[in-house]
């Protein structure tokens, strides 16, 4: 069995896109295109994988107590999502979640090493690495949720719905907290802005219904890990600060 | 793998009879397209597959003949299935409306 790489990982996705972009008749026109995850569900990756689904099920908690939300069947093509998260079907969770089974289905189908797929694996965030919770996170983990983003959200569609919806001159600047004029598609609105994180959330909330409807945490990550935010603050991404808190730090 | 086709529903039946031939979802349709049929796409066998899509049954018999069985069985199977599916939307909308004519009764007191 070929070893599973980034490379890989990034071509298999681009090639189902592909083909549900090809079934829906929609090449060479990006501004069609709208991600459903049931739909592309039903129009690749079944026909292609024949994995099914049963999202009907109460797969109970890891030892941690943690909910486990998906497990993908051990030696079977189906995988199982929890019933937590199956009504109503748009909730971001859900998605997230059968993108991730489905990773390891096609990456990992003999089964997986013991990790759970709960909430803390499932998330996509990286923990800092001095944070005193130790998180070991399987590489077969790490490799779903890689499978997962780049399913939900492909790099050049995301760069073409960006630039679509903002028409940002070359990229947005940061300048810390305080209000920002966007331009959406054709309208103006302002808003106040607290973190770097919530300026990628806030981009993330016009344009995610054309990436599966994941949440704007999700694809607000993808937009930062894109490079199209001009930081111009030392705020850390992952820290995210308050307008109370940034005022206070000023002050004292 | 038993022959045995109790207890399934149309979808399995296909599903079973795809495999048994080894044919991939996508194999499949381009051997009903040999027949002359006009093109089904792999979300509809997928709807069929596993959502209880009951096509036609020109298309049944279609199926019937790719997989070199008599179409009587997929038929009666496929009949089955949609008058079971039917009986339960009809007896779903006679609970919906009997509830409301409940409530509104109720409401007269």
């Amino acid at each position: 069995m070929s070893k599973v790489t980034k490379e890989h990982i990034v071509s298999t996705t681009e090639e189902i896109i592909e083909e549900y972009i090809d079934a829906k008749n929609w090449e060479s026109r990006p501004e069609m295109v709208v991600l459903n995850l049931q739909d592309i569900y039903e129009t690749v990756i079944y026909p292609r994988y024949e994995i099914e689904v049963n999202n009907d099920v109460d797969i109970g908690y890891d030892e941690n107590g943690e909910k486990i939300l998906g497990k993908k069947v051990k030696g079977e093509k189906l995988i199982l999502i929890d019933r937590s998260l199956s009504y109503p079907i748009q909730d971001p969770r859900y998605i997230f979640t059968f993108g991730h089974e489905f990773g390891h289905a096609i990456f990992h189908p003999e089964g997986e090493d013991p990790h759970y797929c709960s909430p803390a694996e499932i998330s996509i965030f990286i923990k800092e690495k001095n944070r005193k919770k130790q998180i070991t996170f399987s590489p077969q983990e790490v490799q779903a949720n890689f499978f997962a983003e780049n399913l939900l959200m492909p790099t050049k569609l995301v760069l073409f719905r960006v630039f679509q919806c903002y028409n940002p001159k070359d990229s947005f600047a940061y300048k810390g907290p305080g209000k920002y004029w966007f331009q959406v598609f054709k309208a103006e609105i302002y808003r106040y802005i607290s973190s770097l994180k919530e300026l990628c959330r806030t981009l993330a909330h016009y344009i995610r219904k054309y990436f599966c409807h994941v949440s704007k945490e999700a694809l607000g990550y993808k937009i930062w890990k894109m490079g199209l935010i001009n930081n111009q603050t030392n705020e850390n991404f992952f820290e995210e600060r308050t307008h109370l808190a940034h005022q206070l730090k000023q002050i004292v | 793998m038993s022959s045995a086709s109790d207890n399934l529903s149309f979808g399995d039946r296909i599903k079973q009879l795809r495999k048994g031939k080894g044919w991939t979802v996508k194999e499949f349709i381009a051997e009903i397209k040999a027949l002359g049929q006009e093109n089904i796409s792999p979300a509809y066998v997928t709807r069929i597959e596993l959502y209880g899509e009951i096509p036609s049954p020109e298309l049944i018999c279609r199926m019937a003949d790719v997989f070199g069985i008599n179409e009587d069985e997929l038929l009666k199977l496929a009949r089955e299935n949609k008058v079971k599916q039917l009986s339960k939307s009809l007896e779903e909308k006679y609970q919906k409306a009997a509830g409301i004519y409940r409530k509104e009764r109720k409401k007269k007191f």
